[in-house]
């Protein structure tokens, strides 16, 4: 697809009190990617989808977005105060008009139907994830953006949370940008991985981010090769109740060898 | 016994209550009670100067009780100061500025009244305690007018922009990512309270401003489930409390704004008891 970006940043930087936060940062973001941006702590991530979205203007630089996009958005650290009182169901339906049928698809879709009658301030971190990702889905966004979207889940949490984030991107055929800690799922599901600190460190396919030298200087030796068998082990989740340990092992052992024989 | 002119202001009390209802749930969730207090403080200084400049005390208190919210917004959104130390300074500022100035008029006016036998001095101390304790007889039919006004507007303010109000306390990264302008809805917050204490003042006095604002709210919190039957919930304990207290104050000569705040605090008091017998929660206030 060639058609124009829905969003795109051209050489933005944004200052902070000591350094830059953002330091001469290009993206593109086209009809149907699904880019993951991982980075350290503090490299900026968040401050780069708060200018993507026009929350915060970069100090230089241009942001552009396509003509009444619509964007659906999912916040870092939605903290509920429990002085408000607000039900689940109030939270969604107050998201402009949406019909009943429409609002009953999206609850199904990110599995909150038991959740409807709970006041907002009492769900778990996992509970919250997914209305607020409900929220987000309720305008019929084009784009999701997404800031660490699964940092309060354990690991089954995350692992069902991304899963069920990649059937809706498939079955919606939406653009999504996300913030991510956790590479090992995101390299999976990424279409492309963008490694930011300050500046775009490295970007790609995640199999050639993870080979790429400035992602071994950011994230260390240990993580890359860590990162290099990662997707593999993904693809068997399905299959873990299957005794076949050697064969993972083996299955591994043989990507890596053909990876480096490639490069 | 009831006169034509206690309909008058038991309707001017209503309307109060109408307006007070509403805001006080939102400055509630906000955790703005503080600045209720500070911007019925900052109308002190209106007073004084409605006075030092021969005009009508409340528009005075009216006009300074707006510059005071501009100034508040504009202060928080330019220097990044926390709106808690900007309510501190700016409302004892301004009390501090409204005592002096209204000491040295009414020092001044003695003086001359000595000399002259002009003007009377006790003017602006009947002023000053019309200023704390409210004074339900101003409730002239002209002013009922401006009154219904006012909660007219304010009403509808908050009814055109509620659910952005709301997204705004819940989140205000996503208030403005869905493109709610951020700015703006301060702003109409601001001119909302900005109106409703000015009028508030006039009625219970700088003393029950807030609790106004605030007792209702905290009293609907205990059973609400909705931000809307919150604000149902609340102007229902208003008008209740509005009904007895007017009556008791008719008959005792009390002081309409204590006497409804030591209502709305029982109220409050009751509530809170029944909540934690049959909620068995910790009551959220």
């Amino acid at each position: 697809m060639t058609s124009t970006p829905l969003i795109s940043a051209d050489n933005i930087s944004l200052n902070g009190t000591h350094q830059k936060i953002l330091d001469g940062v290009s993206l593109e973001l086209a009809q149907g990617d699904f880019v993951t941006l991982i980075g350290p702590n503090g490299a900026g991530k968040t401050m780069l989808l708060k200018c993507l979205l026009g929350l915060t203007r970069p100090d230089s630089g241009q942001v552009s977005r396509q003509a009444d996009l619509r964007i659906g958005y999912m916040p870092q650290n939605l903290s509920i105060d429990p002085v408000l009182p607000i039900s689940v169901t109030y939270f969604l339906t107050m998201a402009g008009q949406n019909t009943d049928a429409h609002v009953a698809e999206i609850v199904q879709e990110t599995g909150i139907e038991a959740l409807l009658t709970r006041q907002l301030h009492d769900l778990s971190g996992g509970e919250l994830q997914r209305v607020l990702l409900a929220r987000a889905l309720l305008n019929q966004p084009q784009i999701l953006i997404l800031d660490e979207p699964a940092q309060n889940l354990d690991v089954t949490g995350q692992l069902a949370f991304y899963k069920n984030l990649e059937t809706i991107y498939q079955k919606r055929g939406l653009t999504i940008l996300m913030v991510s800690h956790d590479l090992h799922l995101v390299m999976s599901s990424s279409q492309r991985v963008i490694c930011l600190y300050h500046h775009i460190c490295c970007q790609g396919a995640p199999q050639a981010v993870t080979k790429d030298p400035e992602f071994t200087a950011l994230f260390g030796p240990d993580m890359a090769r860590m990162m290099a068998v990662y997707p593999h082990d993904h693809d068997h989740h399905h299959h873990h109740d299957h005794d076949h340990d050697h064969d993972h092992s083996h299955a591994h052992d043989q990507h890596s060898q053909s990876t480096k024989a490639q490069k | 016994m009831i006169h034509a002119n206690d309909y008058m202001m038991f309707i001017a009390a209503l309307l109060v209550c109408l307006m007070a209802a509403p805001l006080g749930c939102l400055i509630f969730w906000r955790r703005m009670a503080y600045f209720g207090d500070a911007l019925s403080h900052s109308a002190l200084l209106g007073v004084a100067l409605g006075f030092l400049f021969g005009g009508h005390i409340y528009i005075g208190g009216a006009l300074v009780c707006a510059l005071f919210a501009f100034l508040l917004v504009w202060l928080e959104s330019r220097f990044k100061l926390t709106m808690d130390t900007l309510l501190g300074i700016l409302a004892h500022g301004s009390l501090a500025f409204g005592i002096l100035a209204l000491m040295i008029f009414s020092q001044h006016a003695d003086d001359t009244h000595h000399q002259t036998g002009s003007a009377d001095p006790h003017d602006s101390l009947h002023a000053f305690e019309g200023y704390f304790f409210g004074d339900l007889e101003q409730a002239t039919s002209g002013n009922l007018i401006f009154l219904a006004f006012g909660a007219l507007l304010v009403l509808l303010a908050l009814k055109k922009n509620w659910q952005s109000l709301i997204l705004t306390i819940l989140s205000e990264d996503l208030a403005k990512a869905e493109g709610h302008n951020l700015l703006r809805l301060k702003y109409i917050l601001m001119g909302c309270l900005t109106l409703t204490v000015a009028i508030a003042v006039q009625t219970v006095g700088v003393l029950f401003t807030t609790s106004l604002l605030i007792l209702p709210a905290a009293c609907a919190r205990q059973w609400a489930r909705n931000p809307k039957n919150m604000v149902i919930y609340a102007i229902g304990v208003a008008i209740i409390s509005l009904i007895a207290s007017f009556a008791l104050s008719q008959q005792q000569e009390l002081p309409f704004g204590a006497i409804i705040t030591a209502l709305l605090c029982g109220f409050f008091a009751v509530l809170l008891i029944l909540s934690a017998i049959f909620r068995k929660k910790t009551p959220r206030i």
